[in-house]
C-alpha cells in the first residue's frame, strides 16, 4: 500500500515545523523544571544547614558559659605556664656555677692551691685564676686537664714567678664551654 | 518561521537565568557561608571540649593552687627587693657562709622602668646594706640585680651556690669572685674565702602568655620543677608581725 501525501508543500513545511518547536519546547520545560527543582533542594538544605548552625552556635554558647566556672583555674595554669617559659627562657642562658667551681676543683692537681678565681659568665676571658704551686710542671699539668675538660676552653697561661717561699705562683686564664651550658640546663 | 526556535531558546535562557540569579545564587551562598560558619563551630565545640577536658584535670590536680603560689614566688610580679634578702641571706646562713654585706645595684637603664628604693637589713650585725633596687627591663622579664659579698669555707661553697640555683626565687649569677683568706688577719681563716658574688633576680608583671588550648594544660615536669624549688628564708609578712611603734625612735632598743 502506498501513502500519498495530498496536503500543499507550505502546509508540509508548517507542520514540520510546528512539530520540531514542541519538542523543542519540551526540551526547555524539561530544562526549567530541572533548574526549578534545584531551586526547591538548594533552599530545603539552606534551612537544615541554617538549622544546624543555630544549634552548634548555641552549643557553642552554652560550653563557653559553662567553661567560665573554670577561669579561676585557667588563670592559675596562665600563670604558672608563663612563668615556667620565662624561666626556661633565662635557662638557656644561665650558668650553673656550682657545677662549673666542682668541676674546676676536680680538675686541679693535689698541688695546687688557688689565692683567688674571678669567674664572669659575660666578660671574656671568663676566669682569671691565680695560684700557686711547687713548679711549672704543675701548671701545665693543670692547663692541659682544664683544656680537656668537658666545661673549659680557652686556657691561656699568663704568668709565673717564683715568691720567697719558693711556691711559684702562676696565673692562667680560660673560658667557659658553651656546650657547658647546656649540660648544666638539662640537668 | 526560523525565527522561533531562537524565540523559544531565548525565554528558557532567561526564565533558566532568572531563577538562577534570584533564587538558587543566593540560596548557594547562604549555604555556604552557613556551611563555613558550621565547621567553625564545629571546630569551636571541638577545642572547648578538649579545652574543658584540659580544665577539669587542673580542677582535679590538688597541686595547682601551691604551684601557682611557687611560680609567682619564682618570678614575682613585683621585684620584692626585701624577700630577695632575706632569700640570699637564708641561703648564706643555712651553707654556712657569713654575709656581710647584701645590695642592689643601681643600673642605668634605656627605659624609665619604675624603681623602688628600700633599705634591706641582713642578718650579721656588721652588715652594711645599702639597698637601692633598679628594676631593668628585659623583654617581658625584668631584672632586679644584686651583689652580695660572704665569708665561707670552699666545702660550703658549691652548696650555698646549689642553693642560689635551687632556690624558690630564680636567681642567675653573673659573675663571681673568691678570694682566698689572708693567713693571721682573722683567726683561723687560713681555710676562709671571701666571696663577691653579682647576680640577678627576676619578676614579672603581668602574664604574656596567650590564652588558647595550648598554654592551658600543666605538665608534669612542670610541676615537679616548681615543687622541687627550695625556699629558706621565711617571707617577710608585715600584717602578721607585731613590735611596731616607738615612743622614742632615737633612743637606742
Amino acid at each position: 500500500m502506498v501513502n500519498i501525501n495530498l496536503l500543499p508543500p507550505e502546509l508540509k513545511l508548517r507542520r514540520i515545523a510546528a512539530k520540531r518547536n514542541a519538542s523543542l519546547v519540551s526540551v526547555c520545560l524539561v530544562f526549567v523544571i530541572i533548574f526549578m527543582v534545584i531551586g526547591v533542594i538548594a533552599k530545603s538544605f539552606e534551612s537544615t544547614i541554617i538549622t544546624n548552625l543555630g544549634n552548634a552556635t548555641s552549643e557553642v554558647e552554652k560550653e563557653k558559659t559553662n567553661l567560665d566556672e573554670y577561669n579561676d583555674y585557667k588563670d592559675l595554669a596562665l600563670t604558672i605556664n608563663d612563668r615556667s617559659l620565662a624561666a626556661d627562657e633565662i635557662d638557656k642562658t644561665r650558668v650553673f656555677w656550682s657545677q662549673v667551681i666542682q668541676e674546676l676543683a676536680v680538675n686541679t692537681p693535689s698541688d695546687v692551691q688557688y689565692n683567688s678565681l674571678t669567674a664572669n659568665g659575660d666578660k671574656t676571658p671568663n676566669f682569671t685564676l691565680q695560684g700557686n704551686t711547687t713548679s711549672e710542671r704543675e701548671i701545665i699539668k693543670f692547663k692541659d686537664k682544664l683544656e680537656n675538660s668537658r666545661m673549659f676552653k680557652n686556657v691561656v697561661f699568663k704568668s709565673s714567678n717564683l715568691g720567697e717561699n719558693q711556691k711559684l705562683s702562676f696565673t692562667l686564664e680560660f673560658d667557659l664551654e658553651q656546650r657547658a651550658l647546656k649540660v648544666t640546663t638539662s640537668q | 518561521m526560523k525565527s522561533q526556535p531562537i524565540t523559544i531558546l531565548a525565554i528558557t535562557f532567561l526564565i533558566i537565568a532568572a531563577i538562577g540569579f534570584f533564587v538558587i545564587r543566593p540560596v548557594v551562598s547562604t549555604i555556604w557561608n552557613s556551611w563555613k560558619s558550621l565547621e567553625k563551630a564545629r571546630v569551636d565545640i571541638q577545642n572547648l571540649d578538649q579545652e574543658k577536658q584540659a580544665l577539669e584535670a587542673l580542677k582535679n590536680n590538688p597541686d595547682l593552687q601551691n604551684v601557682n603560689d611557687i611560680a609567682l614566688k619564682y618570678i614575682p610580679q613585683e621585684s620584692d627587693s626585701g624577700e630577695l634578702v632575706v632569700e640570699l641571706s637564708a641561703i648564706a646562713n643555712t651553707n654556712n657562709f657569713q654575709v656581710e654585706q647584701v645590695s642592689m645595684e643601681n643600673q642605668k637603664t634605656s627605659t624609665p622602668a619604675p624603681s623602688e628604693e628600700a633599705s634591706t637589713p641582713t642578718p650579721k650585725n656588721n652588715a652594711t646594706p645599702k639597698a637601692t633596687a633598679s628594676p631593668q627591663k628585659t623583654s617581658n622579664t625584668a631584672e632586679v640585680n644584686f651583689s652580695l659579698k660572704a665569708t665561707g669555707n670552699f666545702s660550703d661553697l658549691t652548696s650555698f651556690l646549689r642553693g642560689m640555683e635551687t632556690s624558690s626565687r630564680l636567681i642567675t649569677i653573673k659573675s663571681l669572685n673568691l678570694q682566698m683568706g689572708q693567713s693571721g688577719t682573722q683567726g683561723n681563716n687560713q681555710n676562709t674565702l671571701s666571696v663577691s658574688i653579682t647576680g640577678s633576680a627576676y619578676y614579672k608583671s603581668e602574664v604574656s602568655i596567650v590564652d588558647n588550648l595550648k598554654n592551658i594544660p600543666v605538665s608534669p615536669e612542670t610541676i615537679s620543677k616548681f615543687l622541687n624549688l627550695t625556699t629558706y628564708g621565711s617571707p617577710i609578712n608585715l600584717p602578721a608581725e607585731s613590735g611596731f611603734g616607738r615612743t622614742n625612735p632615737f633612743e637606742g632598743y
